[in-house]
């Protein structure tokens, strides 16, 4: 085995790793960084605080003991004016000591009444909020802005974490550091790299203006249409917005009526004021509403006039027996039969797998290949306006039909070749160019 | 458009899919290729290529994501580009095309033997990095299967470039030892 070899074997690893690239999971790391982190803090903060509560506790050459009172002692009796104590290894004399001290926990045998312990507990709450209140003045007086440096680093740390899990989304805060910096540019470069872009002239003007919404219907282009005849009524103008990069751009252009198909589902555009290439004068351009929902298929056959448009091409198997297999254009009479024009629209989120995929074509709305799926359970998918529209016909048209083609519509299987599957004799010659952009 | 509509194209033998195939997944693919092949001109070619073979494959292949079987298509002609491009470097014209000729007389044999090998092996190498924190998975695929620098396999994971260098330096010694232990002699 060679490096080569163990590189080609990467290559066959399943689909669901190769996702984890798109979608890397957050660093396991991280949390761990931030729980360990906060282990010692938290750490931190008990072992300070021993070492305070332990400061005053007296050692042997005196020193820790100095607000202490005289009759103190390491262990054994203490003696006091009124109370007596004694304890194991340390004691803690009421209102003696400093304001800080009196917290630690002590073993304490009282001989007198209680009345000594409800000062015990009482000076140990009073020395800790002076013990606070002493520290926040500390604070205060070192740094009186401390509560607004802690605001404005926020963001720093909220980009830093994003930078961390990976995230290519590019947050900004007054308080990125220069790495942060250095990484959004390292980002940008990277992205740089893969896109490519084209000038505002060189490109098409339904590229320019994608899109426009009319009548509160949102239109997309779909080229240039062979509309035919020009259409002389003007439903109305409109102004389409786009941006060449940062810039704005704006031009008018006249809506009309596609011949023969409803305004509904798609209109003509004919583009004002342009000489430019690309934009022949007078030429009408197909922009069709991607939010068209019919009731029914009998609705759409009348919207956009199907039976007076739409011719069939051919057909291609893709799913069970008809995998790979390629079929002549079949009798257009047999494929009407599929229309069932009651058939309501199904706009469940389902996914269907097309046992064939009936090729048509209509060139009015700038479709020269659409594609009518079909099921063998009986859904129709039809391809159009940029959406596929899903309607049940019935299992027994659905299987007619896919009788009829593997009786009567000279199948043949497509045949494999180095290359892949190809079929010499029902497939095109075709040659595939693809344009460098920019 | 969407996967699905793009696959349908190819279906329905409408050369707009390729097209539709490059606005979608152009860059990607030419990101890719110019990782392994470092240069744009070959990674154009590459991906020209891509474009034909997925032409080629579609159908009867209906692939459940478009975008992998493509990255997998480039990946593979971009590193067959970068074999020959080496080989071309290391002998005279004459020595290639004379290996070439003479590949042409090896027994087929040869060849099914080996792409079995390379299955097992991948199906090793599978198995392997499906044992590891998903993240771990991530940062290998990011440099063995799109093969890019470490710099940039180390800012998509969110870790620095050392801490990158020494979370391959460990995967690849766990790749190690579990291909010893599957009995791959190394």
């Amino acid at each position: 085995m060679t490096a080569d070899n163990l590189l080609t074997s990467v290559g066959g690893v399943d689909d669901a790793l190769l996702e984890l690239c798109n979608n890397i999971p957050p660093a396991r790391n991280n949390v761990m960084k931030w729980v360990s982190a906060a282990a010692c803090i938290a750490l931190s903060a008990l072992a300070v605080t021993a070492v305070i509560h332990r400061k005053d506790i007296p050692k042997e050459d005196g020193t820790g003991a100095k607000s202490l009172p005289a009759s103190y002692s390491e262990s054994g009796a203490i003696a006091s004016s009124n109370d007596y104590f004694t304890s194991d290894n340390a004691a803690y004399i009421p209102g003696g000591g400093t304001e800080e001290n009196r917290s630690y926990s002590v073993k304490v045998d009282v001989k007198n009444n209680g009345t000594d312990r409800a000062t015990l507990n009482g000076g140990a709450e009073n020395a800790k909020e002076t013990s606070t209140e002493n520290k926040a003045d500390r604070k205060a007086s070192e740094n009186p802005n401390v509560t607004d440096r802690a605001v404005t680093t926020k963001p720093s740390v909220a980009w830093t974490d994003k930078t961390n899990a990976g995230s290519g989304s590019m947050g900004s805060g007054d308080g990125r550091s220069e790495e942060t910096a250095k990484a959004e540019t390292a980002t940008e470069s990277l992205l740089s790299t893969t896109i490519v872009q084209r000038t505002w002239e060189s490109i098409a003007i339904t590229t320019r203006y994608p899109s426009f919404t009319y009548n509160g219907k949102y239109y997309t282009s779909r080229g240039k249409a062979k509309l035919g005849d020009p259409v002389k009524q003007v439903l109305g103008e409109v102004t389409l917005e786009s941006y060449d990069g940062d810039k704005s751009r704006t031009t008018t252009a006249k809506i009309m009526p596609i011949s023969s198909v409803s305004p509904d589902a798609a209109v003509a555009v004919q583009f004002t004021g342009y000489a430019e290439q690309f934009v022949e004068s007078g030429k009408y351009y197909a922009y069709v509403n991607k939010s068209y929902s019919p009731k029914n298929l009998g609705q759409l056959m009348d919207d956009f006039s199907l039976k007076q448009n739409c011719t069939f091409k051919g057909v291609s198997g893709c799913g069970g027996d008809y995998t790979a297999m390629t079929f002549s254009a079949p009798d257009e009479n047999e494929v009407w039969k599929l229309f069932d024009r009651s058939a309501a629209l199904d706009t469940r989120e389902v996914r269907h797998e097309e046992t064939v995929l009936i090729r048509y074509s209509f060139p009015l709305v700038g479709y020269d290949v659409g594609s009518i799926g079909l099921t063998a359970d009986g859904y129709m998918l039809f391809m159009i306006n940029e959406r596929t529209y899903v309607f049940y016909i019935g299992q027994a048209r659905a299987q007619a039909f896919l009788k009829y083609i593997m009786e009567s519509c000279n199948p043949k299987s497509l045949v494999a070749t180095t290359m892949g599957y190809t079929s010499a004799a029902q497939r095109p010659e075709t040659k595939i160019e693809t344009t460098t952009k920019g | 458009m969407q996967d699905n509509e793009i696959i349908r194209l190819y279906w329905e033998r409408n050369e707009r899919a390729i097209e539709e195939t490059d606005a979608a997944y152009g860059s990607y693919c030419r990101g890719i290729s110019k990782s392994i092949v470092g240069n744009a001109l070959d990674a154009e070619e590459c991906v020209n290529d891509t474009y034909l073979r997925a032409w080629n494959s579609i159908p009867p292949e209906r692939p459940s994501k478009l975008s992998l079987f493509l990255a997998r298509i480039t990946r593979n002609l971009s590193l067959d580009k970068v074999r020959k491009n080496n080989a071309k470097k290391r002998g005279s014209g004459e020595y290639i095309s004379i290996t070439e000729e003479l590949e042409a007389c090896l027994p087929a044999k040869d060849d099914v033997e080996k792409e079995i090998e390379n299955e097992e092996l991948s199906k090793t190498v599978n198995a392997f990095l499906h044992t590891l924190h998903e993240r771990d998975s991530a940062l290998f695929l990011l440099r063995y299967f799109y093969m890019k620098s470490v710099a940039e396999c180390a800012l998509r994971c969110g870790m620095s470039e050392n801490g990158a260098k020494v979370k391959l330096h460990r995967l690849r010694a766990k790749l190690k030892t579990y291909l010893e232990k599957e009995e791959y002699k190394l």
